[in-house]
């Protein structure tokens, strides 16, 4: 059942993410034609009034889309954040198993460090 | 002393059977399969692949910097510099350009992900176990002398501990190796499926294609007006027969209408392959870490690995984000 709900919230999600994904798409275009648009009739204008009210009408289309770039981007953050986390966390567990490995060696070698140690004792009081 | 002594030989006894029972344990596991060799190649690989990825399906700080520099020509160009909305848009250009700078970290963080796996797999567990029983038989050895006894461990015994110890500590290493390979592989996959969202890949390589459509406008105002050198894009046509364009080039371009638009046309079809080289940017990212998470199987599995191929793609990423910053030659020049 917690299987089920999980697979339709995933699936709920995604179609929400496709839809903004579409949303954004349409709005990014705007901007570019605007931009366009701009470009190719700013030598037509004849006084400063008609180039500023050119340029607002792009740059609304541009704001619309950067906000809703801004707003997206907040979707998806806290994503990318889990993510990185979990990327830290399997890093410190990698570098755990190392150091376990390296402590088989260790280990061994304190071993020896020991043997050395006892001969030297029995050395000194014979 | 005699209970150093006892104790040491017990302590020795004791790690060989251990060290048996280990290897049989292991042995039986199946970890023997994995190659800590191409466990290492695959570190370097896929650490690799993941530097290559964050500049294909990132923004750079130089094209945030050019962005800005294009949105501040165009309104110069139109006399709007004082308008809240141009204030604005600036600021939502460094928001914006931050929030992705959090996002590359996710490779940064894979990357020093592969750099653990590869200290993980660059050890060798199995050489320097070998010489640290060695040494220590020698140890006891010595330590036997001082009581003027035979050696209690004799140089065949040593060679037997040492191989079994070594391959002991060979077989805890693909155990781990193993282990750490799964846990990336998991981890790889949860990118994939981040960066195939549909959401994400247009806020990532949907806005970069932005920026260089907005450069592009800018850039083609300047074409027009005369002020680039149109030799190089010359040159280029001319490099099939070992052809460069003459010192009058420009003036003749300007003379013949037909011929300046044909330049601009040139050079708008090479601007709109660059907006197009963001998407395969992408998308020979998300390759690349799919391909990361076959190879990963394979290697848990014990089959060889294809990094050749990997490493084609990483190749291809390199190309791309090549040619995404290149500033002259066949992309235009000041572009």
């Amino acid at each position: 059942m917690k299987k089920k709900i999980k697979k339709q919230t995933k699936g709920a999600l995604i179609a929400q993410d496709l839809k903004s994904a579409k949303a954004l798409r349409a709005l990014r275009e705007a901007a570019e034609a605007a931009t366009e648009t701009l470009y190719k009739k700013i030598d037509e204008c004849k006084t400063q009034a008609e180039l500023e009210a050119m340029q607002e009408s792009r740059d609304k289309v541009e704001l619309y889309y950067q906000r809703s770039q801004k707003k997206s981007l907040k979707r998806t953050g806290p994503r990318f954040e889990k993510a990185v986390k979990a990327l830290g966390k399997q890093t410190d567990k990698v570098k755990q198993e190392t150091a376990e490995l390296k402590e088989i060696v260790e280990t061994i070698r304190l071993l020896e460090d020991l043997a050395r140690l006892a001969a030297t004792l029995a050395l000194a009081f014979a | 002393m005699r209970f150093i002594k006892s104790t040491l030989a017990a302590v020795i006894w004791s790690k060989i059977r251990i060290a048996g029972i280990l290897l049989l344990f292991v042995f039986l596991s199946g970890c023997s399969r994995i190659n800590i060799e191409a466990a290492k190649s695959l570190s370097a690989t896929g650490r690799e692949a993941a530097l290559q990825t964050q500049q294909n399906v990132l923004v750079s700080y130089k094209e945030y910097l050019r962005a800005r520099d294009c949105e501040a020509f165009q309104h110069g160009l139109s006399g709007n510099t004082k308008s809240e909305a141009y204030e604005e848009i600036l600021n939502n250009y460094s928001e914006i350009q931050q929030e992705l700078t959090k996002r590359s970290i996710v490779f940064e963080k894979l990357a020093d992900l592969y750099d653990a796996f590869g200290e993980l797999s660059g050890f060798d567990a199995g050489g320097q176990t070998e010489n640290a029983l060695g040494d220590l038989s020698v140890a006891v050895n010595e330590y036997a002398t001082v009581f003027h006894q035979k050696p209690l461990i004799s140089d065949k015994t040593t060679d037997v501990i040492s191989k079994i110890g070594g391959l002991v500590a060979t077989e805890i290493q693909k155990a781990k190796i193993k282990k750490a390979s799964a846990l990336i592989q998991e981890r790889v996959k949860a990118l994939v499926g981040l960066f195939e969202n549909p959401l994400v890949r247009e806020q990532l390589a949907g806005y970069r294609q932005r920026l260089t459509k907005n450069r592009k406008e800018a850039f083609l105002k300047l074409w027009e007006a005369g002020v680039y050198d149109p030799k190089p894009i010359l040159d280029d046509f001319g490099e099939d027969v070992g052809l460069t364009a003459q010192k009058e080039a420009p003036g003749i371009i300007n003379s013949k209408p037909n011929l300046g638009k044909a330049i601009t046309e040139v050079l708008d079809k090479r601007l709109e392959m660059k907006s197009e080289l963001i998407q395969e940017g992408y998308d020979a990212g998300l390759k690349a870490l799919k391909q990361l998470v076959t190879e990963h199987k394979k290697l848990e599995q014990g089959k060889p690995l294809d990094l050749t191929y990997l490493r084609t793609i990483t190749a291809e990423l390199r190309n791309i984000a090549g040619l995404l910053a290149k500033t002259k030659s066949n992309v235009p020049a000041n572009q």
